[in-house]
């Protein structure tokens, strides 16, 4: 029996769902950093240009082929002719690879939230980061066993997915309705504080202060696009299956538009937290900024809470503002992950059939097995060469699939007659022309600049046989073999369109 | 904070929520008519 296709119970829920999955921890850890080290202010000038010539374009796409084939990612792609479907497969696997290794960081997560209880972290966050809830070890080479503190977050983590994810969009549409304004909330907390904090002033001018000269270089540009890229969830095929629980004849325009928006203007309100915190930091300390600025992990994990122990107001005050960190951290990253992993569910689903809750669970206790790597004490460094490699030549691979098989096989002009007949908003042919020539540019010079970094010097200085493994045959032959296999399978739809 | 820190925040403030708030009005009015 073939169960009724998933529907979102009202416009809302998708759009909340969708942001939800745009907005996460890249919004709070990479976005503030990238600005900073890349112009300040400056940095907003090719991230507009990003968004408008390849961010927005590409999110319409995703919308639009969602709706319109009703399905996820593989079978959208199949819709146009059944050789695309392996790339929608690519997105779907490099999504999965992704979820292994987030779930994990969502556990590190749990483990500090549940530390503000203890202020485990208030007097060392490094140390309690590295030495307690990772319990790192010497290197990739040595697993080490597991960290029990990280083994019991990815369960937390899976169980929490597997029952959000269990009731298809219904169940997901109301937790959205909690998952993407709580973060927005703690980050204003946040932000707050920071701001009548000493030094607080002074940090937020290094993020919003422009320094147009940096506009020259190169890398600032391909920065910019590729943070508008990743920042998006574009080349996962969520977007894509999220929209497939649309009927058809939704708008596609005004809910892009929103979705853009909202993920941009949370970005932007997270650099200002995060840089009044620092800016603080580096005050009571006596440091300068560039000592204290820093993204990604380091900055969420030690960088972050350490500047959270500093505040004024006692051990109560530490936990209470360490708790709503971690729980901003938490609420930003959950809808992010079961947005992925709905994507794989979705596109396994449209190829092989089976009732959602049986395919929820068997999925996610795969992505949990998978991600037991991570949780191991050489996690770290496993998450950092997979991550390295699945963000390039995984989602940016899809991506640059997804423009050109609608730019150049199936015309643009046919794609965006389907998405302004249901739109209020209408997008002329500036459209087809970035989907055509900018985006696919654009994609090939941040894969190309990648690929001449990894082959000239191995990435994070690691040995090259952990980047053959994690990396080359890991990640990329993976796919490859992957993507090729389950699109040679037969499935429920067979047919061109 | 500089001149030139407050003029970024204010175009950003300007171009990202006022955006924001122009869709959300747009969506709101769409449901309005259908309802």
């Amino acid at each position: 029996m073939i169960e009724k296709r998933d529907r979102w119970s009202n416009r809302a829920a998708f759009v909340l769902a969708a942001i939800g999955s745009a907005a996460g921890l890249g919004n709070a850890w990479r976005f503030p950093y990238m600005a900073y080290s890349n112009g300040g202010g400056a940095f907003l000038i090719p991230y507009f240009i990003a968004l408008l010539t390849a961010g927005i374009p590409l999110i319409v796409l995703e919308f639009s082929m969602g709706q319109k084939t009703q399905r996820g990612a593989p079978g959208a792609l199949g819709k146009v002719a059944r050789k695309f479907e392996g790339f929608g497969w690519w997105a779907v696997i490099s999504g999965t690879i992704i979820t292994s290794y987030y779930a994990g960081v969502m556990a590190w997560a749990w483990d500090f939230l549940a530390g503000s209880f203890t202020l485990g972290w208030a007097e060392d966050a490094g140390a309690y980061f590295y030495e307690e809830v990772l319990q790192i070890s010497s290197g990739p080479g040595d697993l080490g066993g597991f960290s029990t503190p990280v083994l019991i977050g990815l369960v937390i983590t899976w169980v929490v997915i597997y029952f959000i994810l269990r009731n298809g969009a219904q169940s997901v549409g109301k937790v959205v309705l909690i998952t993407v304004p709580l973060p927005i909330i703690l980050m204003g907390i946040l932000l707050i504080r920071s701001v009548t904090l000493p030094g607080a002033i002074e940090g937020i001018n290094y993020f919003l202060e422009p320094n147009f000269s940096m506009l020259t270089n190169l890398s600032v540009w391909i920065d910019a696009y590729s943070q508008v890229f990743f920042t998006l969830s574009l080349g996962f095929g969520i977007m894509i299956a999220y929209a497939s629980y649309m009927p058809e004849d939704s708008d596609i325009i005004n809910n892009a538009l929103i979705t853009v928006f909202a993920n941009s203007g949370i970005s932007f309100m997270a650099g200002i937290a995060v840089f009044g915190t620092l800016g603080y930091m580096a005050q009571t300390q006596g440091v300068p900024i560039s000592e204290v600025a820093t993204a990604g992990v380091g900055l969420a994990f030690v960088v972050y809470p350490n500047a959270i122990s500093l505040l004024p107001g006692g051990a109560f005050v530490v936990g209470l503002f360490g708790f709503v960190f971690f729980a901003m951290l938490l609420s930003l990253g959950i809808d992010s992950a079961f947005s992925i992993v709905e994507a794989g569910v979705a596109g396994i689903k449209d190829k092989f059939g089976g009732k959602k809750r049986t395919v929820t669970l068997y999925y996610s206790l795969f992505l949990f097995v998978v991600g037991l790597l991570f949780a191991t004490r050489a996690g770290l460094y496993w998450l950092d060469i997979v991550d390295h490699y699945v963000n390039t030549y995984g989602l940016v691979v899809a991506g640059l699939a997804e423009s050109i098989i609608i730019g150049w096989y199936y015309k643009p002009k046919e794609l965006r007659g389907y998405f302004n007949s249901v739109s209020e908003y209408q997008f002329g042919s500036w459209w087809d022309v970035m989907i055509k020539y900018v985006t696919p540019i654009v994609l090939v010079v941040l894969l190309v600049s990648e690929l001449f970094k990894d082959i000239t010097a191995n990435y994070g200085g690691y040995e090259f046989k952990y980047l053959l493994y994690g990396g080359w045959i890991g990640v990329i032959g993976l796919l490859i073999v992957a993507s090729f296999v389950l699109s040679r399978q037969r499935g429920l739809d067979d047919t061109d369109v | 904070m500089s001149g030139s820190a407050v003029v970024t925040l204010i175009l950003a403030s300007v171009i990202l929520y006022g955006g924001l708030f122009v869709t959300l009005r747009r969506a709101m009015k769409s449901k309005k008519k259908e309802d």
